[in-house]
C-alpha cells in the first residue's frame, strides 16, 4: 500500500495494457474544440507523444500481436532526438509529455471531459494513431452510446421537479438508468486514467476505522438486552408464514450463539418480502427506517469527513466538550438509536443528524478549525441526503385503522409502498452477498447506487438542473452522472454538484475546496467508488508487508476464480485465442459464468496476480481441495536413501562388530553378576534380576521426505540427530554403556564444530588457485588435516589402537569372561556319572539365556534336600549351583561321599549307659570318677554325650579348619584360672559319664593321655576337674550342685 | 644436609660429596660392595674434582639446587660422558621441579574432577596416557617394584615364620612374585562390570611393542658398558641408581612444593612415580640437548675444515686435545623448547576461530 510498491514498472506494465485505449484517449485532447485552435504547439506535442509511446512499445515488447510494434528502440532513439528539441520551448506547459516520461505520480489526461469513444474499443486499430491527430470532428460522433441516454434521461429530470410526485416510479426508473449510465461512463473514463496508490492507506484506515464503528454500535445494540423473544420482535407481517420456525429458534435459544440483532437480520433475509425494520404494528416504520439507515450508512461512508463524528467524543480527548455542548451526538449514537426504534418521525432523526455537525461547529468555534471542515462537508451531505427521507411520522396501525376509511389517496401510498419494499428487497440482497463473501469476492460498489434511488422522493434532483443549463450539454450530463453517482457512492463532499451548494448558502466557506478539486473530478470520482476494494486490496497487501517486513506466515496471494476471470478476458482482449484456449473449458465457463459480478472498477494493477501471465510452471494443482502437490513431477523426488546413516565401509564395520563383542561380553557379564549374587543371597527372586538382553544397533533412516532439487539437503535437525548417533556410537565404543544428556550434547557440539572447521578448510583450498594450478584433492585433504591438526599418524594410531587391536582385545576378553562364566558353573559337574551329557547340558545351559527362564522350580530350591540325598545328577547339580551356595552344598557333598566308604565296616555297638552295675568293669583309676557323676546324676546311668538332648549337651570342641589343636587355646585357659571354671559352670551338666570306652576310641584316649594344662578343650575340662574333685572327694562337685 | 656436613668438615666432605660415596655402601651390600674399594673410590673423587670446587661455590650461591648430584648421574646415564656444569643441572632441576608441580596440579585437578581431594596414581599415570611406551614402562616400574615390595615382606615373614611353614609360604609367595598386571581405569577391561581372573594368555604384544624404546635404550647402554673397565661399570651401574626420591623422599617432597601444590598427602605410590617420571624427564631432556649438541659440534667441524690451513700441526707434547665437552645450558634450553613444541591436536578447534597465539600451560613431558 506504500507508495513505493508503485514502481515505474509496474506501472508501466499497466500503461501498456491500456495502451490500445490511452492511445485513442491520448488523441482525445486534440479532438477537444476548445484546444483546436492552439495547432502548432499541439501538433508538435502530439507527435512527441506518439513517438513516446512507440518507444514504450519498443522498450518492452510483447509477443502479442496486438501489441506488437516494428519500431526498434534504436530506431526510436534516433527519430526522437530531432523532435526533442523542437519541442523544448513547448514541453513544460504540457502534462501530456510529463505524466507519460517523467513517470509523475498521477497521470491525468487532460482533456475535455465528455467521453468519448469507449464503445469503438479501436484496439485494432491502435497501431494506426501514430498518423497524426486524428481529425476534431469525428471526436463528436463516437461520443455515441452513453451520451445518448444521459441526454434522455437529463430531460426527464428537468420534468421531475415540475411534475408531481405521481411520477414518482418513473422517475425512480430513470434514475436507476442513468445511475448505471453514469458508471458505465465513470468506468470507461477510470481506464484512461493512471492511479497511484497514494490514498490507498487513507481508504484502508478510514475502513477500518468504519468497521470498527460498525462493530461497536453493533456491540452495544446486543449489549443492551439479553436475547429476547424473536416472536417479540418486530419480524413483520410476514411472520406468520415463518411461526413455526421462528417458535422453534426461540425454543431453542440459548443454544443460538448469535445475537437478536444478528437473528434478526436473517430472519429478514430469510423472509425477503420484508425489511427487518418492518413491523405489523407501526406503520410507516419500515420505510422510514430503510431510508434513515441509508442515509446514515451513506453518511459513514463519507470517510474522508466522517470520521471525526463516528463516535462518541471522549471526555480524554475533549475535557471540556460536555461542558460547552449539552447534547452530544454522533453518528454511531444515530445508528444506535435506529436499532432501537428510538425514532418516530423523519424529523428527529434529522434533528440529531443536524446536531452532531451543529455541535462540532459550535465546540470548534475557530473558524480555521480543520473539523469545521468536515463538519461543514458533512452537514452539506446531510442536506443533499435528507430529501430522500420519506416524511414519515410512525403511527400505530390501530390509528391508521381507524383511519382508514379516510382518503382514496392512500390507495396511491399504497401502491407506492410495495415498490420500495421490492426494492429493498433487492437492496437487502446485496450486501447480503458481500457479506457473505467478504474477503473473497469484493462487494459491488454500484449495489449500493443501485439500492438507493428507489426509496428516494426525488425533491432534491430538480436542483441539480437548476446550475447544469450554462453548461453544454455533454459537460452537464457528466456532472449530473456524479450527483447521481453521489447518491449511491457518495461524491466527496466537495465534488457535489454546485446546485446544493447555492441552496444550502455555503458557497462562501467551500469555493477552495471547489477551486482545487474541480480540476480532478474523475478522480474524485474514482476515488470514492473504488474506496472499498481499494481499502480491501491494500489491507490485504498490507498483511503481507506488516511491521515493515514481508510476513512469511501469511496466506498467500492467490488468483481466484474472479482475478481468473479478468486474467482470460486480458487474454481474450488481446486476441490471444492460444492462452484462452489453454485454460480448461469448465474453467473458462466458470470464468464467463461470474463475467457480471466481477466488475471491479479497480485498474489492474491492483490486482498484480491477474494480470501476470502464467510462469511456465512445473508443479500442478490437482485441484481446488486437494493440497496434493503432483508427486511425480520431475522438480520432485524422494530423497535417497543412505544419506542419515553410516555407509558401511570398513572402520565403520569394524566398529560395529566391536560394539557387538562388547555387547555380547557384557551379556556374559551379567550372567556372571547373577550367579554371584545368588552364591551370596540365600533366597533369589524371580524378578530381582532385571533381564539384559541388548538390542543391536541399527541406523535407521529417517522417514521418506521429497526434495524439490539436486543442491544439498539441508536439515538441521536431522542431521544433528544423525549426528548425536554417530558420537553416541563411539561413546559405545569408547567403553562408555549410558551417557548423561549434556556430555553428549556438548560433544556433539564441539564435533560440529569442528567438522564445520574441516569443511572451511576444504572449501578454502578448494578455491585457491596457485601459479601452477588448483591444488589436486589429495592435496587438499593432506592440508586440510594438517590444518586442523590431525597427523595421519594420529588417525593411523586411532585405527590401530583403539578400533582393530581393541576389536581383538574385545574378542579375548570376551573368551575369558565366557570361560570364567563356564569355570563358576563347572564344579558340580565334575563328579557328575556322565560328564558328556553334562557338558552338553551345560554348554546348553551357557549358550542359553537363562534369565528367559529364571524360576524358583527352574533353580530347584525345594528340591535340594532330595538331591543331596540321592547323589549328584546332572540336572541337580545344575540347579544347585544356581542355587548359590554351591561352596557348601560341594563340601558336605564330598564329605559324605568320604564318609560313605567307612561304611562298609560294621558300626561298632553303642555304649551302654554306665551304671553302678557296670562300674564294676571299668578299669580302677575312673571308678571313683564315675562314681562321683553317678552319685551326682543321682545314681541314674549316666548316658553318653552325643545321646544327649542337644540342649543338654555340652559344647562341642570346634577345630580350626587347619585341624591342629592350638595355641590360641593356650592363652584362655593359662590367663583365665579359676575364673575360667566358673564361667563353664553355667554350662549344661557335663556329662561326667563318659565311660571308656572298650574298644579303646582315641577320643577318649587322647584326653587321658595328653597334659591336661596342654591340651585343653572343653569336652576335656571337666576331666581336669573332677582330678581335682578326687584330691578332695568331700566337696561337691559343682555341676553336681548345678545338677541337684 | 650433606652439604652442611661438607661444609664443616673439609675431610670428610670430600668424600661424603663425591657422587658415589654414600650410595655405594648402602645400596649395595652384597657383591658390589666388595668391588668398591679404596682404589675405586679416590678415582671416582677425581672424577668428582674438576667440579669441584664450582659446585661448592654454586651450591653456596644457589642454595636451592638439590640435586645436582643425581641429575649427573642420571645425565651420565643418558649419554652424557662429559661433566655438565652446575649451571646445567640447574637448568634441569628446575625444568624437572616445573614439570613435577605442573603435574601435580594437573592431577590434583583430575582428581578434583573424579570428586576426590587426594590424587591416585591414576591420576598421575593418566597424564602421560598418551604417551604409551612411557606408561608401559611405568607399568613395568611398578609392577616390579610391587614385587620386591612382597618379596620384602615375604623376607620378614619368612624370618619369623617357623621352618615347617616354609614351602607353603614359599608357594604363595612365588604365587604373588607373579607380577601383579597393573590395571588402569581406560583399559579395555574396565569397560565390563565383573572381571575374569588373570589368565595366563594375556597378550603382551602392546607392551612389546611399547618396550621397543626401552629396548632401544638398553641396549645402547649396553653398548656403552662393553667396553668399560671393572670400576667403571661399577661407576655407571650407580649411577643408575640415582633418583629424586629413592630414600630422600621428604627432600623430595619440601623441594617439589608438595606442601603448596596439593592439599592432600600424596602417598608413597606417588612419590614412587614421581621419581620414575622425573628420571624420564633428565633423560629426555639430555637425550635432545646431546642431539643438539651433536648437531652444533658437526657444524663446527665442518666450518672448522674450512680453516684447515690454518690449523697448525700437532705435535708430541701438545698436550691433550680438546675433549668431548658436556653439554651446556643452553643445549638444555633448546631441548626444553623443542620438547615443549604444541602438539598438532592443539590447534584443532583454533583453526577459523582466530588466536594464531596459543597460550598454553607447560606441556609435561
Amino acid at each position: 500500500m506504500s507508495s513505493s510498491y508503485s514502481s515505474t514498472n509496474l506501472r508501466v506494465q499497466i500503461l501498456r495494457d491500456e495502451r490500445s485505449r490511452t492511445r485513442t484517449n491520448s488523441i482525445d485532447p486534440a479532438e477537444t474544440d476548445k484546444e483546436e485552435p492552439i495547432d502548432p504547439l499541439t501538433a508538435a506535442c502530439r507527435a512527441r507523444y506518439e513517438r513516446f509511446e512507440k518507444a514504450i512499445a519498443a522498450i518492452f515488447p510483447s509477443r502479442r500481436p496486438c501489441c506488437a510494434t516494428d519500431l526498434t528502440v534504436h530506431e526510436l532513439l534516433g527519430v526522437e532526438e530531432p523532435s526533442d528539441q523542437d519541442l523544448d520551448g513547448a514541453d513544460t506547459s504540457l502534462g501530456l509529455t510529463n505524466g507519460v516520461g517523467g513517470g509523475t505520480p498521477v497521470v491525468k489526461a487532460t482533456r475535455a471531459q465528455e467521453d468519448d469513444d469507449y464503445d469503438m474499443d479501436e484496439e485494432d486499430d491502435a497501431p494506426a494513431p501514430t498518423s497524426l491527430p486524428p481529425p476534431p470532428p469525428s471526436v463528436q460522433k463516437p461520443r455515441s452510446p452513453i451520451p445518448p441516454t444521459i441526454h434522455i434521461s437529463s430531460p426527464d429530470r428537468t420534468k421531475s421537479p415540475s411534475g408531481a410526485k405521481d411520477s414518482a416510479t418513473a422517475t425512480r426508473e430513470k434514475l436507476e438508468a442513468d445511475k448505471k449510465a453514469a458508471e458505465e461512463a465513470a468506468r470507461l473514463s477510470f481506464s484512461t486514467m493512471f492511479y497511484t496508490l497514494e490514498s490507498d492507506r487513507d481508504a484502508m484506515l478510514d475502513q477500518q476505522k468504519l468497521d470498527e464503528s460498525d462493530r461497536q454500535v453493533n456491540a452495544e445494540a446486543n449489549a443492551q438486552g439479553a436475547p429476547g423473544k424473536l416472536s417479540n420482535a418486530n419480524l413483520g407481517a410476514s411472520s406468520l408464514t415463518l411461526k413455526h420456525l421462528i417458535a422453534r429458534i426461540d425454543a431453542k435459544r440459548e443454544r443460538v450463539a448469535v445475537s437478536d440483532m444478528e437473528l434478526r437480520n436473517l430472519m429478514s433475509e430469510v423472509k425477503k418480502n420484508r425489511s427487518k425494520w418492518a413491523s405489523e404494528d407501526k406503520v410507516g416504520q419500515e420505510e422510514l427506517y430503510e431510508a434513515a439507515e441509508k442515509v446514515v450508512l451513506e453518511l459513514r461512508a463519507q470517510t474522508e469527513h466522517s470520521t471525526a463524528f463516528l463516535n462518541r467524543v471522549n471526555k480524554r480527548e475533549a475535557p471540556d466538550y460536555f461542558a460547552i455542548i449539552k447534547q452530544p451526538m454522533d453518528l454511531g449514537t444515530v445508528m444506535k438509536k435506529l436499532k432501537q426504534l428510538a425514532y418516530k418521525s423523519k424529523k428527529e432523526f434529522v434533528d440529531d443528524l443536524n446536531l452532531i455537525w451543529q455541535n462540532c461547529l459550535q465546540y470548534n468555534a475557530d473558524p480555521k478549525h480543520y473539523l469545521r471542515k468536515h463538519a461543514i462537508a458533512m452537514q452539506k451531505m446531510t442536506q443533499s441526503l435528507i430529501p430522500l427521507i420519506p416524511d414519515i411520522t410512525i403511527r400505530d396501525r390501530a390509528e391508521v385503522e381507524a383511519e382508514e376509511a379516510g382518503a382514496h389517496d392512500q390507495d396511491a401510498d399504497a401502491e407506492s409502498d410495495d415498490e420500495p419494499i421490492m426494492t429493498s428487497r433487492m437492496n437487502r440482497k446485496a450486501p447480503g452477498t458481500s457479506k457473505a463473501k467478504k474477503g473473497a469476492k469484493p462487494a459491488r460498489t454500484e449495489s449500493t447506487p443501485e439500492a438507493k434511488p428507489p426509496i428516494v422522493n426525488i425533491q432534491g434532483i430538480p436542483d441539480v438542473k437548476a446550475r447544469d443549463s450554462p453548461v453544454p450539454a455533454h459537460v452537464m450530463a457528466e456532472s449530473s452522472f456524479l450527483s447521481q453517482n453521489g447518491f449511491g457512492t457518495p461524491p466527496p463532499a466537495h465534488t457535489p454538484s454546485n446546485g446544493y451548494i447555492s441552496q444550502l448558502d455555503l458557497e462562501s466557506t467551500l469555493e477552495k475546496y471547489e477551486v482545487e478539486d474541480d480540476l480532478d473530478l474523475e478522480y474524485k470520482t474514482w476515488k470514492t467508488m473504488t474506496k472499498k476494494s481499494r481499502a480491501r486490496a491494500a489491507s490485504e497487501r498490507h498483511k503481507l508487508f506488516r511491521a515493515g517486513k514481508i510476513q512469511l506466515d501469511e496466506p498467500a496471494l492467490i488468483r481466484g476464480r474472479v482475478g481468473l476471470g479478468r486474467f482470460i478476458r486480458s487474454e481474450l482482449a488481446h486476441g490471444d485465442k492460444e492462452a484462452a484456449k489453454d485454460i480448461k473449458a469448465p474453467l473458462a465457463v466458470a470464468v464467463e459464468e461470474q463475467h457480471d459480478e466481477e466488475d471491479e472498477m479497480l485498474p489492474n494493477y491492483y490486482k498484480v496476480l491477474d494480470s501476470v501471465p502464467e510462469l511456465p510452471w512445473n508443479l500442478a494443482w490437482l485441484g481446488d481441495d486437494d493440497e496434493e502437490i503432483d508427486k511425480y513431477n520431475d522438480t520432485l523426488r524422494m530423497a535417497p536413501k543412505g544419506i542419515f546413516t553410516q555407509p558401511p565401509a570398513g572402520l565403520a564395520r569394524s566398529m560395529d562388530s566391536n560394539m557387538k563383542t562388547m555387547q555380547e561380553t557384557r551379556k556374559i557379564c551379567h550372567k556372571i553378576g547373577v550367579i554371584k549374587q545368588m552364591q551370596v543371597q540365600t533366597q533369589v527372586y524371580s524378578n530381582q534380576f532385571a533381564k539384559y538382553d541388548p538390542q543391536e544397533f541399527v541406523e535407521k533412516e529417517p522417514e521418506d521426505f521429497l526434495i524439490s532439487d539436486d543442491g544439498p539437503i539441508m536439515s538441521g535437525e536431522v542431521s544433528k540427530a544423525a549426528f548425536q548417533r554417530s558420537v553416541a556410537k563411539l561413546f559405545y565404543h569408547a567403553g562408555f554403556e549410558d551417557f548423561q544428556p549434556t556430555a553428549f550434547d556438548l560433544v556433539t557440539d564441539i564435533a560440529a564444530s569442528f567438522f564445520k572447521k574441516i569443511g572451511k578448510t576444504v572449501m578454502l583450498y578448494q578455491e585457491t588457485v596457485l601459479p601452477t594450478g588448483k591444488f589436486a584433492p589429495d592435496e587438499i585433504l593432506l592440508h586440510t588435516l594438517g590444518e586442523n591438526g590431525l597427523e595421519i599418524e594420529a588417525l593411523e594410531s586411532y585405527i590401530r589402537d583403539d578400533v582393530e587391536r581393541l576389536g581383538i582385545k574385545l574378542v579375548q576378553l570376551k573368551e575369558r569372561m565366557r570361560a570364567h562364566l563356564d569355570d563358576l558353573l563347572r564344579p558340580t559337574l565334575v563328579d557328575a556319572e556322565n560328564p558328556e551329557a553334562a557338558e552338553e547340558d551345560m554348554r546348553h545351559f551357557i549358550n542359553g539365556d537363562f534369565t528367559d527362564d529364571v524360576g524358583d522350580d527352574y533353580y530347584g530350591f525345594k528340591e535340594i534336600g532330595l538331591e543331596r540325598e540321592f547323589g549328584m545328577s546332572i540336572s541337580s547339580g545344575l540347579m544347585r549351583v544356581l542355587q548359590g551356595r554351591l561352596a557348601n552344598s560341594y563340601q558336605t557333598q564330598s564329605s559324605i561321599n568320604a564318609a560313605v566308604p567307612t561304611t562298609e565296616y560294621k558300626a561298632p555297638p553303642p555304649f551302654e549307659p554306665l551304671s553302678r552295675d557296670l562300674l564294676k568293669d571299668q578299669i580302677g583309676l575312673v571308678q571313683n570318677f564315675f562314681l562321683a557323676k553317678l552319685h551326682a546324676n543321682s545314681e541314674e546311668p549316666l548316658i553318653e554325650d552325643e545321646d544327649l538332648p542337644i540342649k543338654q549337651r555340652a559344647p562341642k570342641p570346634r577345630l580350626p579348619p587347619t585341624g591342629k589343636i592350638t595355641t590360641p587355646r593356650k592363652r584362655p585357659v593359662s590367663g583365665q584360672g579359676g575364673n575360667s571354671k566358673k564361667k563353664k559352670r553355667p554350662n549344661p551338666p557335663p556329662p561326667v559319664a563318659t565311660k571308656p570306652p572298650p574298644g579303646g576310641s582315641t577320643a577318649i584316649i587322647a584326653p587321658t593321655a595328653t597334659p591336661p594344662l596342654s591340651e585343653e578343650n572343653n569336652g576335656l575340662a571337666p576331666k581336669f576337674e573332677e582330678k581335682e574333685m578326687d584330691n578332695t572327694p568331700g566337696m561337691m562337685s559343682p555341676e553336681s550342685i548345678l545338677a541337684v | 644436609m650433606e652439604r652442611k656436613s661438607a661444609k664443616t668438615k673439609q675431610h670428610r666432605k670430600r668424600v661424603a660429596t663425591c657422587c658415589l660415596s654414600n650410595q655405594l655402601v648402602s645400596h649395595h651390600h652384597h657383591n658390589l660392595y666388595s668391588i668398591v674399594t679404596e682404589t675405586t673410590v679416590p678415582h671416582l673423587c677425581s672424577r668428582c674434582n674438576l667440579s669441584k670446587l664450582n659446585q661448592h661455590q654454586f651450591t653456596m650461591a644457589n642454595d636451592r639446587f638439590k640435586y645436582k648430584l643425581e641429575i649427573q648421574q642420571m645425565m651420565f646415564v643418558s649419554g652424557e660422558t662429559g661433566e655438565p656444569s652446575p649451571e646445567t643441572t640447574g637448568i634441569i632441576e628446575d625444568i624437572v621441579r616445573g614439570q613435577v608441580i605442573e603435574m601435580l596440579i594437573q592431577a590434583t585437578a583430575q582428581a578434583a574432577r573424579r570428586g576426590s581431594r587426594s590424587i591416585s596414581t591414576d591420576d598421575l599415570i593418566f597424564l602421560i596416557r598418551h604417551d604409551k611406551a612411557k606408561v608401559s614402562r611405568l607399568r613395568t616400574y611398578l609392577s616390579w617394584k610391587e614385587v620386591r615390595k612382597t618379596a620384602k615382606d615375604q623376607d620378614r615373614d619368612v624370618d619369623t615364620a617357623d621352618l615347617v611353614d616354609d614351602s607353603a609360604a614359599g608357594d604363595a609367595l612365588k604365587m604373588r612374585q607373579k607380577r601383579a598386571k597393573i590395571s588402569l581405569p581406560w583399559e579395555v577391561a574396565s569397560y565390563f562390570s565383573e572381571q575374569p581372573p588373570e589368565g595366563d594368555d594375556e597378550d603382551d604384544e602392546e607392551e612389546a611393542e611399547a618396550n621397543v624404546a626401552t629396548l632401544a635404550r638398553l641396549k645402547s647402554a649396553d653398548e656403552r658398558t662393553k667396553g668399560m673397565t671393572k670400576d667403571e661399570y661399577v661407576h655407571f651401574s650407580e649411577c643408575r641408581q640415582a633418583s629424586f626420591t629413592f630414600r630422600k623422599s621428604k627432600r623430595f617432597r619440601e623441594w617439589a612444593g608438595f606442601g603448596s601444590v596439593t592439599d592432600a598427602k600424596p602417598n608413597d605410590d606417588i612419590v614412587d612415580i614421581l621419581g620414575f617420571l622425573t628420571f624420564e624427564i633428565v633423560q629426555v631432556l639430555t637425550e635432545e640437548a646431546l642431539r643438539i649438541k651433536d648437531a652444533e659440534d658437526k657444524l663446527q667441524v665442518s666450518n672448522k675444515e674450512n680453516d684447515k690451513k690454518r690449523k697448525r700441526d700437532r705435535f708430541l707434547f701438545d698436550g691433550p686435545g680438546e675433549g668431548r665437552t658436556p653439554v651446556e645450558p643452553r643445549h638444555i634450553e633448546e631441548a626444553f623448547r623443542r620438547l615443549q613444541r604444541p602438539r598438532a591436536k592443539s590447534k584443532a578447534m583454533r583453526n577459523f576461530d582466530g588466536g594464531g597465539v596459543l597460550k598454553t600451560r607447560v606441556g609435561l613431558m
